[in-house]
């Protein structure tokens, strides 16, 4: 290698090291911006109201752990009940999408059908829906039903394998079992339904995981559904529940204070599952996100 | 071989039959109904419905000022924050691609902005906004800046919503990372041999091999930003506040159906209006794709 080769090789590796110390200087610049709001959230779930809406200062005077128990006590704001609820809702929609969707990919899969692969490509197409092209007649349809103010336009439409994502997520799956393993099982005599359930569903266990972590991020962040069906505040979600804080002094003019320390201490109580949940089933939660940021 | 046939289909049949069922309830019904309502005044609780023909669109087009306003924040605000975020996704990407460490420390934070259930994000946002109580107005004081009104104000409301969306780049951030640890190590080093720059690095290895991905998920996020109706519906105090200028068009759409006076057949001409526009954008975007995407990379 020549002097000059050398001497650039040199110089290339100290730009490196100059570059590596910027890239740390950015991701630690970034990452505050990033926490800056978390920040805020904490401390002023401990403010004071006074200090709560006063200018902002840093660190409250003391660390007030007494919102978190205030929070719980606002006549007529019943936290556990908003959560159960939530979960009700959640668990209905999982249990609802599992087994169907599971069942409907199955099929897909297993059998011959000779439009099958046509239906499927029909069935995809609707993911470009934009969803206000659906909501109006269901909304019409669950009044005529006497559905209002009920939980069920929510998640009926997961007993009907309508969740065209997570079918896809099933199917793609089964497709990699190899057939062998049912050829085995049907020498054995197993019927088709029993094949599922012996052999399919203990295998697609990465699918349940990921639908379950999707769907309780969902769910959770549902808003448009809550605001059409649920109207009685006993039955609201936690998505609906922090608007009663937030308007716990609005007597009605444009400009109200809103008690701040107590919208931290909530919103701490109910971002806390699903971090929890995150962090839980992390791995799973990057792929399907991954595959679902990629589908939109 | 007939009686083989015949019993996969039928089992086929019988497996995938509740999804034939629910796709004709909730997606085929539902498209047609909403295209007939369309060409009606129908409104919840108002028995006498009258047919309009196409009455309803040429309100929409021509004398809907709310609609041309929608639908113009909606344009501005996923055309900036689609691209926007997606920048932010692409830097810090490119930072962690880099074999630094505490890269997964790094990446859980990135991360965890979009965890975060969206009702939450509203709630922390007005109060970390809020202009005399909140933390960025109190930095900006610091620095001698008097801070804007943020949500609170039509002027900067809705540049608010781009940036607080922007604030969740995680996601494209992990597919960008993965797309990125797909370039072969080997390039850099022979362009490290050859004295490259950082710049020309990015712009002769790393961009080529990412360009792909990055602008199919820019179009992507393009539009599904108009879709957005989460964020501005909670800042906007579900009606557009302050003064309209967070009323994004799935917004307006969301008041006209399902608020006082419940106008669902106008309401449903404004979703196949949207829908109209948001199937131009992906056509076009399919004729354009093949200029942006490198076919000697894939």
């Amino acid at each position: 290698m020549s002097t000059q080769g050398i001497r650039m090789a040199v110089s290339s590796r100290g730009r490196r090291e100059t570059g590596r110390t910027t890239a740390y200087v950015a991701l630690v610049l970034m990452s505050i911006v990033v926490l800056l709001p978390f920040y805020y959230l904490v401390i002023t779930s401990f403010k004071s109201f006074e200090e709560a809406i006063a200018e902002f200062k840093w660190l409250p005077a003391t660390f007030r752990f007494s919102n978190y128990a205030e929070v719980l006590a606002i006549p007529g704001f019943d936290f556990p009940r908003y959560f159960l609820n939530t979960m009700y809702i959640f668990l209905m929609k999982y249990i609802g999408t599992m087994v169907t969707c599971s069942l409907v990919a199955y099929g897909f899969v297993r059998y011959h059908f000779r439009y099958k692969e046509l239906i499927f490509a029909i069935f995809m197409s609707v993911l470009m829906l934009p969803g206000e092209l659906l909501t109006i007649p269901l909304y019409e349809a669950f009044i005529n039903l006497g559905w209002m103010d009920t939980y069920r336009p929510l998640f009926i439409g997961t007993y009907f394998a309508t969740d065209i994502f997570t079918l896809f997520l099933f199917r793609q799956f089964f497709k990699s079992v190899p057939g062998s393993l049912f050829e085995a099982a049907r020498i054995d005599g197993a019927g088709e339904l029993r094949m599922y359930a012996r052999i399919m569903l203990p295998l697609s266990r990465p699918v349940l995981v990921t639908v379950f972590l999707l769907y309780f991020t969902g769910t959770y962040n549902d808003i448009y559904g809550p605001a059409l069906y649920i109207i009685s505040e006993e039955k609201y979600v936690l998505a609906q529940c922090i608007g009663l804080i937030e308007n716990l002094y609005n007597t009605g003019s444009q400009d109200f204070l809103t008690p701040f320390h107590l919208v931290a201490a909530a919103t701490v109580f109910m971002i806390l599952p699903v971090i929890a949940v995150f962090f839980a089933g992390q791995k799973y939660f990057i792929e399907g996100v991954s595959t679902a940021g990629i589908k939109g | 071989m007939k009686s083989i046939a015949r019993r996969e289909a039928r089992n086929f049949l019988a497996f995938t039959g509740i999804s034939l069922l629910g796709f004709a309830i909730f997606y085929v019904y539902p498209v047609i109904r909403t295209f007939y309502l369309s060409l009606t005044n129908t409104r919840v609780g108002v028995d006498a419905v009258d047919f309009l023909g196409f009455r309803n669109y040429e309100q929409i087009l021509l004398k809907d000022p709310l609609f041309w306003h929608s639908m113009r924040q909606s344009f501005l605000f996923s055309f900036i924050a689609g691209p926007l975020s997606l920048l932010v996704a692409l830097y810090a990407a490119m930072l962690l691609n880099r074999k630094v460490r505490f890269i997964g420390v790094f990446r859980t934070i990135f991360f965890l902005p979009f965890v975060i259930p969206t009702f939450a994000v509203a709630s922390v946002f007005k109060g970390f906004l809020h202009p005399s109580s909140g933390i960025i107005n109190q930095v900006l004081s610091y620095l001698g800046i008097q801070g804007p009104g943020w949500y609170m104000d039509s002027s900067s409301a809705l540049a608010t919503l781009i940036l607080i969306s922007s604030w969740g780049f995680g996601v494209s951030m992990l597919i960008f990372l993965a797309a990125l640890q797909n370039v072969p190590a080997s390039y850099y080093e022979v362009a490290d041999l050859d004295g490259a720059s950082a710049f020309q690095k990015f712009r002769y290895v790393t961009f080529p091999f990412i360009s792909p991905v990055f602008f199919f998920n820019v179009v992507l996020a393009t539009i599904n930003g108009l879709k957005s109706f989460n964020l501005a519906f909670l800042m906007g105090r579900g009606l557009g506040f302050p003064a309209n200028s967070t009323l994004l068009f799935p917004v307006y759409l969301f008041v006209t159906a399902f608020r006082m006076p419940y106008k669902l057949g106008y309401a449903s001409a404004l979703a196949w209006v949207f829908f109209l526009v948001i199937m131009a954008l992906t056509g076009l975007n399919f004729l354009l794709s093949r200029y942006y995407v490198n076919e000697d990379v894939e």
